[in-house]
Formats: structure tokens, sequence, C-alpha cells
């Protein structure tokens, strides 16, 4: 008796110190925001390769919009800046990479979300080859670096003018020139995941406040301060709104 | 009756305890871990296949195959034969490689390095998503190898050395077309170059001449076509927009892209995905060791560099194959851009600044044999 008692209790402290014990996991916090993004030009669904009119009234098709995003915060109900460090975006329409997961979240009750289109100076000209190759900011990634330590394209849009069939290149640089953008809508953060859904407006990049005008304005930039650069840039602040912050 | 509730309380134990014995391995399989020797302010951070981790061991068996014409059928060529370590393994300034039966290629041969970082395919139209099928495909190729790869199994595992180095390399015993992959990949994969006077000069241990100097700024300067061209000799006022597709510290670019050759029937990425828009584009290549790899583009019509920056600089839009309204990269090429005599040849002096000679002669990618 004594010895089968001893099995026993022996059994039970192997199975209490080796884990193997099923256990149901407790209820985790859940801090992420999934955020996607659609893409629309005016009231109608964006798509690369499909025929558009600009404000300009030039007919245009676009054969590539990619950008870059960093700097996401979020607004507390204090009007606090809850910064969400690290955490970037290559966007590219033509692949079908518009969506990320911000992470560390915290439980609270929020006002907006912010970001930047572009990225500061010391992430702009740091070294490119420290990133893995799958990582938004790698330059084999997103194409969207400018040669060895030159810093990134924060947009490119490319495509061609149907009435002259010309192309047009506007290459988007300049850590001067990042377009802070903040977006109001209130939301809640508990237990759960977050879902964000974000528009990006093709159209905005040609109007408001200036229209462009290909032809006139120009057709090509790499510059990071030349008129074409300023002007799109400066269009650029409106053309992201938000449609919906809700749990998954 | 003790015994009877020992062994049931036993066996209830390890029954419930299975996960964690299952987790126990059985004879694991050991291989050495292969360390990669590059500065990482140069190049990326490596990019290895999780279902393919490089081992000494598994390099080694790669790099034995790639060197051996048993792939062959008549046991004349290896992929060497066509991948010379001289030529930064390109084809011995061959137009076109010739296969064991004299067969003439139509495409020139690519060169090998810092292959860890291409994602977008292989092959000059990216018909191979992996590095592992690419190399199998030579071996099997009528034009190329001629062999079936039922055939280089069997020869393979008919071999003591081949089988000993396997079982270092492998967990398995004998060869099939996966291993065979698995281990050209690793042993292609090993191969880095970031050795040259550029990354020297990167690093700060060495400097350009004033000409490759002004080569660079070339290099990355936008070009002003000439009808835009105010002054030639205006050092802000000239380029040959090299950057646009070759960057990066790659010096190339993952997309497939049109460059403005004229037509040779060869259709590139859009032959294999059969979308039209895709048509004559092909493998945006690295231009580290360029000097070295002549001759110049998929079908290698140009011999020389100097021939290479003259075919940028002309008139593509006379002569492309393709509308070049639908590829912005080449905006800024497709009309006739102006280079004195002296630019071109500080683009060119530029461009030899990025080839890397101990890649030529590094021992870790010479025969074993």
């Amino acid at each position: 008796m004594k010895q089968t008692i001893f099995i026993i209790t022996s059994i039970w402290f192997l199975s209490a110190t080796t884990g193997c014990t099923t256990e149901t996991p407790a209820k985790n916090e859940v801090s992420t925001m999934d955020v996607s993004i659609n893409y629309m030009f005016d009231a109608s669904n964006f798509e690369l390769n499909k025929e558009y009119t600009l404000p300009s009234k030039e007919e245009v098709r676009f054969s590539r919009i990619s950008y870059l995003l960093s700097n996401f915060y979020l607004i507390d109900e204090n009007n606090f800046k809850i910064t969400l460090n690290d955490q970037y975006l290559y966007a590219d329409i033509g692949t079908s990479k518009t969506q990320l997961t911000l992470t560390n979240i915290p439980k609270g009750v929020y006002t907006g979300i912010g970001f930047s289109i572009g990225l500061d100076s010391n992430t702009n000209h740091g070294n490119p080859n420290i990133y893995v190759t799958n990582h938004p900011l790698s330059p084999i990634n997103n194409s969207l670096h400018w040669n060895w330590k030159g810093g990134y394209i924060f947009t490119a849009i490319e495509g061609k003018t149907l009435a002259d069939n010309e192309s047009f290149i506007f290459h988007l640089a300049g850590a001067m020139n990042r377009v802070d953008i903040e977006l109001a809508h209130p939301f809640t953060k508990g237990d759960d995941a977050l879902h964000a859904e974000l528009i990006y407006d093709v159209k905005e990049l040609f109007e408001n406040p200036e229209v462009y005008n290909i032809k006139t304005d120009g057709s090509s930039t790499h510059n990071v301060s030349d008129t074409v650069t300023l002007k799109l840039f400066e269009n650029m602040n409106d053309v992201f709104t938000i449609s919906n912050i809700g749990n998954l | 009756m003790k015994k009877s509730l020992t062994i049931i309380l036993l066996t209830l134990y390890i029954i419930s305890c299975k996960d964690v014995i299952n987790e126990i391995p059985q004879n694991p399989f050991q291989t050495t871990p292969y360390y990669f020797n590059y500065n990482t302010s140069l190049l990326p951070p490596p990019r290895i296949p999780a279902d393919n981790p490089i081992s000494v061991e598994g390099v080694q068996l790669g790099r034995m195959l790639f060197y051996d014409p048993i792939l062959s059928s008549d046991s004349s060529q290896s992929c060497s034969s066509c991948h010379n370590q001289k030529n930064a393994f390109t084809d011995n300034n061959q137009q076109f490689s010739v296969g064991v039966e004299g067969t003439i290629g139509k495409r020139n041969s690519m060169a090998i390095f810092n292959l860890m970082w291409h994602i977008d395919g292989f092959f000059w139209d990216g018909r191979s998503n992996l590095l592992r099928h690419q190399a199998i495909e030579p071996i099997i190729d009528e034009t190329e190898m001629n062999e079936t790869i039922d055939h280089v199994i069997t020869k393979l595992n008919r071999s003591s050395l081949y089988k000993e180095n396997l079982q270092k390399a492998f967990p398995e015993t004998t060869f099939n077309e996966e291993i065979i992959g698995k281990a050209l990949e690793q042993f292609m994969l090993s191969i880095i170059s970031s050795d040259s006077k550029f990354d020297h000069v990167m690093l700060g241990l060495e400097s350009f001449t004033d000409e490759e100097k002004t080569g660079q700024v070339i290099f990355n300067s936008e070009a002003i076509t000439i009808q835009n061209e105010v002054d030639p000799n205006n050092p802000q006022n000239f380029g040959a927009d090299c950057f646009h597709c070759h960057g990066n510290s790659l010096f190339m670019r993952r997309e497939f892209l049109a460059n403005g050759l004229s037509d040779n029937g060869d259709k590139g990425l859009g032959g294999v995905t059969g979308d039209p828009r895709d048509d004559y584009k092909f493998k945006t290549t690295s231009l580290r060791n360029i000097e070295k790899t002549a001759p110049y583009m998929h079908d290698g019509r140009f011999k020389t560099l100097e021939e290479v920056v003259q075919f940028y600089l002309s008139d593509m839009n006379a002569s492309s194959a393709v509308d070049l309204s639908n590829s912005p990269n080449l905006h800024a090429l497709k009309d006739s851009v102006y280079l004195s005599p002296e630019h071109k040849k500080a683009l060119v002096a530029f461009l030899k600044t990025l080839t890397d000679e101990s890649l030529l002669t590094n021992e870790k990618y010479s025969s074993p044999f």
C-alpha cells in the first residue's frame, strides 16, 4: 500500500513539475490594431492601369503608387499623443501591400490617430542595410530608396498621360517635406483587437489646395525642393480620411 | 496487484505526457551552422530560406555538385562551365552558352552572387521562384546539360563520395531532386560580393579618383534630354539616370523592367506570365562586378560597357520594343541624352569600382576538386 501511495505521489509530483497538465489560457488583452487602406478616385474605387480624368482635365493611367508611412500615434481623451515606436508601412497599390498591424496599443479612450507620410531625417538617412528583406524600409522590398544613404522616396507616383502618350514619374522625397496626418475619430480600446479603415483618395494628390497639371506643372521630379515636389506634397495633406475604427 | 497498479499508473502518465515525450528528438541530425563573412553596413542581413538552413556541410555538397560534370548527360559540363568564377560566375565573355550537344542558348549566362536578396524570381524571365528550382533547370534543359534528373540521382547514389557528403549535409540517405536543388541553393546563396573599391570607399578605407567621383555623380543624377539641355558642361546639369533601376547597395531592383531594347523575339517575363504588360521585361540585374560580366543585356548584344552607356543615352524611342510611355523608369532616358566623352568615360570608371576581385578568386567559391 505504501508503495502504491509513493508511486501515485511521485506521478503527481512529476506531472506538476513537468507541466503535463493542460491549462486553458486566461483571456488576454489583444493590443493590436489592424489598419487597412482602401483606394478611391473621388467616389470610385481606384485601380492601377485604369483611365481617370484629373481635376486638370488630363486623362491619365497610373502604373505605380507606392508610399511609406511612419510615426504612428494615438491621441487620447486628454489630447496626449501615445507614440507607437518603430512601426512602418510600405504601401504599394500594385501588389496589394496596403495594410499593417499596429502593436502595443494601450487600453483607453481615444479621439483619433496620427501618422506621417515619409520618414524623420534620422531614419531617412540611416543605413538601409540594417533592415531584413521583408521590412517595410528594406530598399529591396520597397524599391523606394535613393542611392547609398541618399534617403527614401516617400511617395512614388508613376503613369502616363493619354493625350500625348507621355509618361510621368513623381518621386517625392525629403525629410523636410514629410507630411503629418492627423485623423479625428473617437474610439475605445478594451481587451479586443481593433480594426481601422482608412481611405486614400488619389484624386486629392492633384487638387486641393492647388490643381496640379502634369503638362504645365511638370511630368517628373526627383528633387526634394522643386515646385513639382512642393506642390504635390502640399496636396498630400488631404489624401487620407478615416471611415471607421472598431473592434474586429 | 501492486505491480499491475504501478503499470497502469505509469502508462497513464506516459499517455498524458505524450506531447512532451514526442518533443524529445530521436537521434537528432546535426550540421554545422554556416556563418556569412561580410560587413553588414554594406549589405542587408542574411535572408535564408526557413526550409533550407545553410550549413557548412550543405554548402560543401552544393559546391561539389556545382563544379562536377556528373550533372550533365555526357559528363562534360558542370554548372561552372557556363558560370566561371573569374567572370563573376558568367560565361567567359560568351554571348550565349553552348550545351553538351553543341546547342547554342538564347540568353546570356547570368552572374551568381548576392542571390539571397533576389526576391522576385530567377532567370532573365523570372520563371523560377526559388533558387533550388532554378538550379535544376540547366541540368534538364536540352540546350544545356541535357540530362534527366533520374539519371543524375542514380549517378550520385552510386558514388560513395557523394553519399558520404550527403549524409553529412542532410538527414536523407539517398539523393532526390529536392536535395540536389537545396544543396546547389545553399552553395549559391553562400556566394557574397561586397569587397569592391566602392565598398572600401563607403567604409572610408579608400578614396575615389576625381574621375570616379564624377562618374558616381553621373550615375546618381537624372538625365536631361538634349532639347532641355542648357549647359552640358554644368556638373549640376548632367546625369545618366542609372540610379532608378540600380540604386540600392545591391545595385539592382527587384522588379522586372523593360529597358528600351529593340525586339529580338524574346518577350522575357511576358513569355512566362502571358500578360502583354510584361512583354520585354527582364530581370533588373546587379551592376556589381559589371566589368567582369560582359557581354551585356539578356541577349548579350553589347560587348562593352561603353556600348551599354551609349545605348542608354541614344534615342530609345526610335527602336524600343515597348511603348516607352508605359515605362516611367525610362522617362528621363527615352529621348536622346547628352553626356560628353569625358563624362561617359567617368561613368564607366565608376562602374569599374564595383568590381570585387576577392569574389573572383575566393577559394570558398572555387572548385573543391
